[in-house]
């Protein structure tokens, strides 16, 4: 396993941990920081998909 | 209902030997065997069991019900429970169906069957319908007149009182209906060969992967649940859901893109695909972070 898998898998825990704080943001009613913590966690795990994604190509 | 019952298959057949060529374990085929000689009492008991639970078993529970109502109920189980043990303790075939093809003596055509002669010639399945159906229904329909307010529109949801119809629909279509048997025919299809062997072999570990996944999604499903606000709680399922699925195709992805077989990108291409979303990701929490601080 590379290091980038493992910056991989520690994004994709972090996206899940990230969207973990969002939905609690959202049950305290804290709409500002649940969006926050949502995109970080959408983001998050698309960096950690696109890490790991196989294929010379862009 | 079928009374007949057919025979299993023939385990020295064809069919009993599977596509690849291996033999099956004899304790794992008796278990097939027996889940395909299923019948029909243990198919009905299936809506049966549903229809009890949305029906009656809140009707037997309910507040004010009596204890005999509860019993009631659970009569009602038990009878649709132990049909399938009755079907297969009784005989499979009538002991008066040896005489059955021979011509009537003189003066005994216009003798009707007695009850007890007709009830002797039951055989299992024909008992286990009998137990299966009227126990069940006459268990319920004591549950309802004990407690007649369970069965109120103003305490009988719409939809499960809906529901609670097509189980009783199905309950009475399962137990009306033949037992459903494999086609015999289907075994000559079957052709024995040798093992099938995979392309490739798949490396281990992509159960480790979907598990985490699984476990993530999971944990999210935990979040909210003490939302008083109904509008603001369905909200946070509906994100807690989407984010699960979402976490769920990340790490199958992830699982996955281990097996391809292209041509493996190198750490300064995959770094600069990446590159991007890492760029969004550090500028996001940055000014989040910032934005904190400023407050």
């Amino acid at each position: 396993m590379q290091l980038l898998d493992v910056l991989a898998a520690l994004l994709v825990v972090g996206a899940a941990a990230a969207f973990t704080f969002g939905a609690m943001s959202l049950a305290r009613a804290s709409d500002v920081e649940a969006i926050y913590a949502l995109v970080i966690g959408i983001v998050a795990l698309r960096a950690g998909v696109a890490l790991v994604r196989p294929g010379a190509g862009a | 209902m079928s009374d007949g019952i057919d025979a299993p298959p023939d385990s020295s057949g064809p069919s009993s030997a599977p596509v690849s060529g291996r033999p099956m374990p004899p304790r794992r085929r008796k278990m097939l065997e027996r889940i395909a000689s299923i019948g029909a009492s243990a198919q009905a008991a299936i809506p049966g069991l549903y229809a009890w639970a949305i029906t009656v078993a809140p009707a037997a529970w309910s507040r004010g019900a009596p204890l005999v109502a509860k019993v009631a109920a659970l009569v009602g189980v038990l009878a649709l429970v132990t049909a399938p043990l009755v079907e297969g303790a009784g005989p499979a075939v009538s002991p008066d169906a040896n005489g059955a093809g021979q011509p009537p003596a003189e003066g005994a055509s216009a003798r009707r069957p007695r009850l007890r002669e007709t009830v002797r010639g039951w055989t299992g399945p024909t008992w286990a319908r009998a137990w299966s159906v009227w126990g069940f229904v006459l268990s319920s329909a004591m549950v309802w007149a004990l407690v007649p307010s369970a069965l109120s529109a103003a305490r009988l949801d719409g939809v499960r009182g809906a529901l609670g119809m097509v189980g009783w629909a199905l309950f009475a279509f399962a137990s009306a209906g033949p037992a459903l048997r494999s086609d015999p025919s289907l075994a000559g299809r079957i052709l024995a060969s040798t093992s099938l062997k995979p392309r490739s072999a798949l490396p281990r570990g992509d159960g480790v992967y979907v598990g985490v996944g699984v476990v993530l999604a999971l944990a999210m499903q935990a979040v909210g649940w003490g939302v008083a606000t109904p509008e603001r709680a369905v909200l946070v399922r509906l994100v807690t859901v989407v984010c699960g699925v979402a976490v769920l195709g990340g790490t199958t992805s992830i699982a996955l893109a281990r097996h391809t077989k292209r041509i493996p990108a190198s750490r300064r291409v995959r770094l600069r695909r990446a590159l991007p979303w890492l760029v969004v990701l550090a500028l996001v929490t940055v000014s989040g972070v910032v934005v904190g601080m400023a407050r």
